[in-house]
Order: C-alpha cells, then structure tokens, then sequence
C-alpha cells in the first residue's frame, strides 16, 4: 500500500511541502532571528531588505519571523479543528449508519438543520455563541466541519454493513463495538482519509478567514489571517503585508490539497478526475 | 412532476422550524448570562434586569420560543442593544448589497467556471487540460480574502482602475465580484469538465458522431445541454458559500451589506443582531436550494423518479 502511494507523484510532492512546513514549525525560533514580538517602533514600516527579508509591520516586528512562527498557529488551529470534526463526524456517522432507525432519523435530521447553514455561516453562528477568540474558531470551524463526515461515514456504514463477511461476524456472534472497530471502521478509512486532507485545508481557510476580521486570533499573535487584516490596514503604505503570509496560507493549503488529489486518486480510483 | 414540487417544498418546513430553534437558542447557549456579557462587566444591575426584561429572558423558555417564532415569521427580529434600531430594517437596508455582490460573485463564477470547464474537458491538447486543472486547484487553494488584497494592490493603488474600498456603482463592484466569485468558479471548472466527460462517453453522443455533426455541435447542442444538470446543483450550493463568503468580502472592502453588520455585531456581542443575521442568510439558503431543485426538476424530468 505504501508503494502504491509513494509512486504517486502528487503524494510526494504534497506530502513533502506539507512535512517542511511542520519542520518550519517546530525549528521556528531556529530559523528567525527576531522575536516576532519585540516591537520597535522607529523601525516600522520598513520595506524587505537582507536585514528584514519581508520587511517589518505597523509597529517594527520583523514580518519574516511572524510568518514563521504563523505556521504554528495556522497548522495547529487547522488540525484541532479537523480532528474535532473528524471524531465527532465519524462517530455520529457510523453511529447513524449501523443502528439505523430512530437513532439514524434523530442524527440526519440535526445533520440536515446544520447542513441549512451554509459555508462559514455556521462557524459564524457558533462564535457568535462562543465569542471571538482563536481556541472558540477551532471549536467553530471543527462544529462547522462535522455534517459532512456524517454524511459520507454514514453512508459507507450502511453500505458496508449488509456484506457477507459483515453478517458472518454477527453469526459468530461478534459484538457491536468488535464489529464497528474491527469489521466496519477499516473499510470505511479511504474516504474518511480523503475527507480529512481535503477538511485540513478548509479548516486552514476558514480559522484563517475569522481571523482576518478579527474574530479569531487576537492581538499580538502571529497568525497569518490575523496578519493580512494588517497588510489590510496599512495597504497604501506597505505591500509586503499584504502578501507575505498569504503566500504562506496559498502553499500551506495548495500542498495538503495536491496531497488530498493524490490519496483520492490512489486509495479510491473509481473517483479520479472527479471532485 | 406536481407531487414532487409539493413534497420538495413540504420537506423545507420541518427544516425552517428546526433552524429557527437552533438560532433562537443561540442567546441561550452562550456560557454565562447573555445579558452581562452584551453590556459588559461595567454594567449596573438595574439596567442587566432592564435588558432582560425587554429581551423577555425572565419568561419560561417555550413562551420565550413562541414568541421569538411569531415576531420572527412576521419579520420582527428585535432591536439592536448598541443601536436600538430595528434589526430588520438594519438587515433589509444592508441586503440589496450583499444581494449584489453574491449575485454578480456568482454570475462571473457561472461564466468563467463552465467555460474553462468545457475547455478542459474538450481540449485536443492535454496541456491545456493540465493548464485548467492546475488553475482551478490553485485557485480553490488561494484565501478569498488574499485575493482581493492583492487586487486592490495591483488595480486600486499600482494602477488605479477601481476604487480601494466603499460601494456605489459599478466600479466598486469589480473587485469584491471578481474576489468572491474566484474559488466558485474553479468548483464549477471542475464540476463541469467531470459531467462532460462523463457525458462524451454516453452512446447518444456516439450515435451523434456518427450522424457526421460536427465537434462543435456535438459538444454545444447535446453534451453541454446534458452535462448542466449536475452543474446547476453545484452553482445553487454555490449560492449559500458565496453569501457566507461575503461576509469576509465585505469587511475587505468595506461594503455596507449584512456581512459587515453581523462581523460588527459578532465583535459587539449583539445578540438580537447576529442571531437575525444567521437566520435571515440561513432561510435564503434554505430557498435557494428549494428553487435550485425545482428547476433541476423542470430541466430533468427523470429526478422524479429517483
């Protein structure tokens, strides 16, 4: 299996990209040579140079270190959030779709109500319950993720579950977790998989978009939507930030998404070409 | 063909009611009293037990649901705590804007999205195919909200075409449309060119071929026609990421639509603002799909017997 996804060129190149932006992340204090806190006043605004390789913002911080220390934060949100919408959506999911039912009517019909708010909308609507912060943006964008790993778990569970080697283990008298966990969850790991890579890159896009309002990660972190709301304010005045970290959100997102194209491809052929 | 228009339309109701309860409960969700946290800490008792009055939360919970529900149906969604208006009229002031701006998001997103698809699905070179494709991936990858910065960069301050920021006529218009509609359009780029090829390998188009008509008529007058349906249903799922979309957009550019009054609401912690914002772009959601499927039915008879 693992040659069959090696060979896959948009594996290794996604896969490649998305391992140095995690090493960026952990060796970033390594990597700068400035805090991306310290603030210097009669520094700001100052254009790229070999001193500043981005430049500096509003208030002197070198904008280099901040994207570097960015990615931190950027993967970090975007992974929480996946992973709450991953375990909470499969579980609903599987859930729904071998008990069948009454349990399975309750979980579609809050499934269809969330699925009524569309895009952001919903993230939005439970930040509002939450209030601005960048840990309520995880459990926003993670909520905002689930229906859809409802829908496609759920309906692989229910097409799983009336096979034959699934019925031979309920006549061996199996029990529900054994066959949930052991029967079912491994058959139903591919689409989940190409779920999640191409959620990762969502989430990214959504904490980073609540940020760049200023709903999300709040004043003096470096986190790249919260930095272009930056790039925003002193757009006349200085480029670089407005462009730097969202050349880093672009080849964040563009790697996990050719990674995702790869996994799709390779773990679920009957889809390729197909979105 | 009428029996499923009525079944469609039947089934919308139970969803409404359902997302009416979930928006009303959000003031009830909140962790800690809705009322302290909308004022503040600084706030006396006597005007927290003011608002809570006039909120109405000092009644039972049903009698507080039904009377949200009424007031909602008849398009009463309270007044502002900041502003004291009306939210409704705060909302129908706004939305023609946003109206706009999704409209013309997504009718860009239409155009772009269909014809780099069918150029991609039709090319005789597969390096054109390739070219699309890898546009379309970088194009769902770029942030909206970047994307417009770096086309205020390079069309508001480097060569100034369009204006940075505000909204008025046409010319404001251009790049929040062009900034919205960016990653619709490579989703229905991609939409498009799997229908078509799927579409190319049916035997009528064979049968076509062999008739002798030409590539042209093929693909325009029987492949097309065919490979919209899936389409159609893709642009009206559009719709509702276009219009939670320019909630980000219109803080960009500093538009006045229902985006920029929930974002301020939302930092505000507005309750009767945000909570009418969500439900109002929640029920035109709701809509849009219900009229996406009547057409997709009128279009494709054959849905009403799946």
């Amino acid at each position: 299996m693992l040659k069959r996804l090696l060979k896959k060129n948009s594996i290794v190149f996604g896969g490649s990209v998305l391992v140095f932006l995690v090493l960026v992340a952990m060796f970033a204090p390594w990597i700068t040579s400035y805090n991306p806190l310290d603030v210097k006043v009669d520094n700001r605004l100052k254009a790229p140079s070999s001193e500043h390789l981005f430049g500096t913002d509003q208030l002197g911080r070198d904008v280099f270190s901040r994207v570097v220390f960015g990615s931190r934060i950027s993967l970090r949100v975007g992974f929480i959030s996946l992973l709450i919408s991953l375990l909470l959506g499969s579980f609903l999911g599987i859930i729904a779709g071998y008990f069948g039912k009454r349990i399975d009517n309750i979980i579609m019909a809050v499934n269809d109500v969330l699925l009524a708010f569309p895009g952001l909308l919903l993230a939005i609507a439970i930040v509002g319950i939450l209030g601005p912060g960048i840990n309520n943006v995880m459990i926003a964008v993670g909520i905002g993720g689930v229906p859809d790993y409802i829908r496609v778990v759920r309906n692989q569970t229910l097409s799983i579950k009336n096979l034959d080697y699934v019925q031979a283990a309920i006549a061996m008298g199996a029990g529900r977790i054994r066959i949930l966990l052991r029967h079912i969850l491994p058959n139903i790991i591919a689409p989940i998989i190409i779920l999640a890579a191409m959620g990762f890159a969502g989430a990214i896009l959504a904490s980073a978009a609540l940020s760049f309002i200023g709903l999300g990660a709040q004043p003096p972190t470096p986190e790249w939507g919260a930095m272009l709301s930056i790039g925003r304010s002193n757009i006349r005045e200085a480029w670089w930030l407005a462009t730097f970290p969202g050349i880093a959100i672009t080849i964040t997102v563009l790697a996990i998404n050719i990674l995702g194209d790869g996994l799709r491809d390779t773990l679920d052929p009957r889809l390729k070409g197909t979105y | 063909m009428k029996r499923y228009l009525i079944r469609r339309i039947i089934t919308t109701i139970p969803t409404l009611f359902a997302v009416s309860i979930l928006v009303f409960s959000m003031a009830h969700l909140v962790p800690g009293d809705p009322v302290k946290i909308m004022l503040g800490t600084h706030a006396s008792a006597e005007r927290v037990e003011r608002v809570r009055e006039q909120l109405g939360l000092n009644d039972p919970i049903l009698v507080q649901y039904a009377r949200f529900f009424t007031k909602a149906v008849k398009g009463d969604f309270g007044r502002s705590i900041r502003s004291g208006r009306e939210v409704f009229d705060e909302i129908m002031a706004r939305f023609p804007s946003t109206l706009e701006l999704t409209v013309f998001g997504l009718l860009l997103a239409i155009l772009v999205g269909i014809v780099a698809g069918t150029l991609s699905a039709t090319a005789k070179n597969p390096r054109t195919d390739l070219i699309i494709m890898l546009g379309a991936m970088i194009s769902v990858s770029v942030p909206g909200f970047w994307f417009g910065l770096i086309l205020i960069l390079l069309f508001s301050i480097q060569w100034p075409l369009f204006p940075i920021a505000g909204s008025g006529g046409f010319a404001f218009l251009v790049l929040p449309a062009l900034t919205l509609g960016l990653s619709a359009s490579a989703i229905i780029a991609r939409v498009t060119r799997a229908s078509i090829l799927e579409v190319l390998r049916q035997n009528y188009i064979q049968a076509a071929k062999a008739r002798g008509l030409s590539k042209v008529m093929v693909i325009y007058k029987h492949a097309l026609r065919n490979a919209l349906i899936p389409v159609i249903t893709i642009v009206g799922l559009q719709f509702g990421g276009l219009l939670s979309g320019a909630f980000i957009i219109e803080f960009l550019f500093a538009r006045p639509g229902i985006g920029m009054l929930a974002v301020n609401a939302l930092k505000q912690r507005d309750f009767p603002v945000i909570q009418g914002v969500v439900l109002f772009a929640a029920v035109a959601y709701v809509l849009v799909n219900l009229i996406v499927d009547i057409i997709n039915a009128i279009i494709d008879p054959r849905i009403e017997y799946k």
